[in-house]
């Protein structure tokens, strides 16, 4: 009956189209890219993504922030208890047990929250990746970033027990964000490549905490880089990123254990290119996975 | 690029469906399922396109590659980056999350800075009517409550391309009618709609223009009023012809009434009292009802409901109690709709039949077309789009106001 109706019709200037839409191309597979361009675009959204995974974490719990500060404080005590005093295993240069392994601990505990979040987030976010776009990396970068709030309050830990035991940050501590950065990029690299992969194959997951435990023993943690051969740290610093970022995140607090130099600078590298290689692979294999639900 | 709203080019989505539902390592074995085929059409700015076909039909997976949720196979689109989609209640909500702070996440989900959502708040809680909730969490609210919101925001974030599947069904009449004007409003400002819905008055009076797909290939594309008649006819049973013979028809399920009155045929008369199911505009219309009554009824009354084909309900032509004591037998009755005040089209009549309770109904029991007789349309271009009925009435010649 309806058909077009003169009142529906456009005004001049719009049928013109002067001012044309960003268009886009929706096309099967779209050469493989990193996506940068989208992503930057979105960043506010990223925003959102990691705001949306911290507030409801704090807000409906008895111990709300107190969660964030809880595992590394328990893992220091344990840690002290078991191994150091029991085990005997040493700390570093004279460095009282509790801060030495606290200092890990913190950037350890960065690093395990945000690559076990970002590897699962895909699966925790179904309902929502398939019912709505935006580019799909923000979901285990946002899940990566939401743990640096954790980071954040355990700090406040830190500082207190920096004091009772009479350290002060010196300059070095200006460094820290890099091996912020660092562990980030390593809790990325690992949260694309899982999740990208746990597109086709689920069980992947299940894998996640092994993984992160394993890495435990192979990171500087609990014990001291020193305990190992010399030949052998540098290949431990450059093959694992965590044992330069735990070993930084010493030297920049406590001014103690190896001096970043160019074996930290090749691990930064190589997790620069395992994320990008995780984004390219997350980017391919993203654009299944609103059909495998 | 002018005036495009939406181009889609061959487009074509093929989805494998797991033929076990166990997932082991390895590639299950897998069934491909073509969920679209070789869709092509474009829309230009301003308008809106749309969607019909049975549930299957591809319409909801149409709408997910034009959201980018999922890629196509084969084929290509071009749209406007700024799209967005309103696919089911809810989406896209954090229900932990304020409505407040889910505003600004779908803002940001369509690519927006704060500072253009700041603007836009107000007037998004004002058309959702939920000033006082605003800043609960939204998995307390209501259905209905995350609806509108969800449509305010989809609708007042300046999309370049509006996307809404069948969600407003939810919503109650007065906010789907204020939804039903906000989407003309959208593409009065140059914007595209996109319209997936299953209510064919809905479709009728929004779309310009109208896709109708079944098993993922476009079956009809073109004017909305033309693809809705041929849809509709497609989806009703076969036409019954000019005296339909009512007894084998399918009823209702819920009205299965006490067996004591059975409708049994229907017939159109023209005005010579030939059977015919096509008038000329303003031709009496003759109708015949045949009844069956199977145990004595004190009384029967016939209700008759004339329809447009898209379901738009015109009039009623009611009998009214009628003749005491009906013994067993059969009956007709007939009246004649005269003048017809029926514009060119397809409709339909519905036929009841009740005593003292409700006794049988037959949904679309009989079909019939006007046909335009180009009498009184100074422009017979407009004979389609004069609307639903005609009243006589011719307008004076203008004449000079005088002033004194």
């Amino acid at each position: 009956m309806t058909t077009v109706s003169p009142d529906r019709a456009l005004p001049p200037s719009q049928m013109l189209g002067n001012e044309a839409a960003d268009l886009i191309l929706i096309e099967p597979r779209a050469r493989v890219s990193l996506g940068l361009g989208e992503l930057w675009r979105h960043r506010e959204l990223a925003w959102f993504l990691v705001l949306r995974a911290v507030k409801p974490r704090y807000r409906q719990t008895v111990l709300g922030v107190g969660w964030a500060v809880v595992p590394p404080v328990a893992m220091m005590v344990v840690f002290s208890v078991f191994l150091n005093r029991f085990a005997g295993v040493p700390s570093e240069s004279g460095i009282p047990y509790p801060i030495f392994s606290f200092s890990g601990l913190l950037a350890w505990q960065y690093f395990a929250v945000g690559a076990t979040r970002g590897a699962g987030s895909l699966l925790g976010n179904a309902a929502f990746l398939t019912k709505i776009y935006f580019p799909r990396p923000l979901i285990p970068l946002s899940a990566v970033l939401a743990a640096l709030f954790d980071l954040a309050i355990a700090f406040l830990v830190l500082v207190p027990l920096m004091a009772y035991y009479g350290y002060t940050p010196g300059w070095a501590a200006l460094t820290l964000p890099a091996f912020v950065a660092l562990a980030t990029a390593a809790a990325l690299a690992v949260s694309l490549w899982i999740a990208a992969a746990g597109v086709q194959y689920r069980d992947l997951g299940l894998a996640v905490p092994l993984l992160i435990q394993v890495w435990l023993f192979a990171t500087p943690v609990a014990y001291p880089l020193s305990v190992f051969p010399d030949g052998w740290q540098t290949a431990l610093l450059v093959a694992n990123p965590m044992a330069t970022v735990v070993e930084g995140f010493r030297w920049a607090l406590l001014g103690t254990g190896a001096v970043p130099g160019w074996p930290s600078a090749a691990s930064a590298a190589l997790t620069l290119v395992a994320v990008l290689g995780g984004l390219l692979f997350f980017n391919r294999m993203e654009r299944t996975y609103a059909d495998e639900i | 690029m002018t005036g495009i709203g939406i181009r889609v080019e061959s487009l074509g989505k093929r989805y494998r469906i797991a033929a076990t539902g166990e997932r082991r390592l390895g590639r299950p074995r897998r069934r491909p399922l073509w969920a679209l085929r070789g869709v092509s059409f474009e829309a230009p700015r301003g308008t809106t396109v749309g969607v019909i076909g049975r549930n299957g039909a591809g319409k909801t997976t149409l709408l997910k590659v034009l959201s980018r949720i999922t890629p196509p196979t084969e084929g290509r689109v071009v749209l406007p980056r700024r799209t967005s989609a309103l696919l089911e209640v809810g989406t896209g909500f954090h229900p932990e999350l304020t409505g407040r702070e889910n505003v600004y996440l779908n803002g940001a989900i369509l690519g927006m800075r704060r500072r253009e959502i700041a603007r836009k708040f107000d007037e998004i809680v004002a058309f959702a009517e939920i000033e006082e909730f605003i800043d609960a969490p939204v998995k307390r609210y209501s259905s209905g409550m995350s609806l509108r919101l969800a449509f305010a925001v989809a609708a007042h974030l300046e999309p370049d391309v509006l996307l809404v599947d069948e969600v407003l069904a939810v919503g109650d009449a007065s906010f789907q009618s204020k939804c039903l004007g906000k989407m003309d409003e959208v593409t009065g400002q140059g914007r595209t709609v996109v319209l997936v819905s299953h209510s064919m008055p809905t479709i009728a009076s929004l779309a310009d223009r109208c896709l109708w797909l079944d098993r993922g290939e476009i079956v009809a594309e073109g004017v909305t009023a033309d693809v809705i008649r041929r849809y509709l006819a497609s989806a009703l049973p076969a036409d019954p012809g000019a005296a339909a013979d009512l007894s084998g028809r399918e009823r209702p399920r819920e009205h299965p009434g006490p067996r004591e009155l059975f409708l049994r045929s229907i017939t159109l008369l023209d005005a010579n009292g030939a059977p015919s199911r096509s008038f000329y505009e303003g031709d009496p219309i003759g109708v015949e009802v045949g009844f069956e009554v199977t145990r004595p009824l004190g009384w029967v009354e016939l209700r008759c409901y004339v329809n447009t084909i898209e379901g738009v309900w015109l009039f009623a032509a009611n009998s009214g109690k009628r003749r005491r004591d009906l013994d067993p037998g059969y009956y007709t009755t007939a009246t004649t709709f005269a003048p017809n005040h029926l514009r060119p089209g397809s409709y339909t009549i519905d036929l009841g039949m009740q005593s003292a309770v409700p006794q049988d109904m037959v949904p679309d029991a009989i079909r019939f077309e006007i046909e335009s007789s180009l009498e009184g349309y100074d422009d017979p271009a407009w004979a389609g789009s004069m609307g639903l009925v005609r009243f006589d009435y011719s307008w004076s010649d203008p004449e000079p106001v005088v002033r004194e």
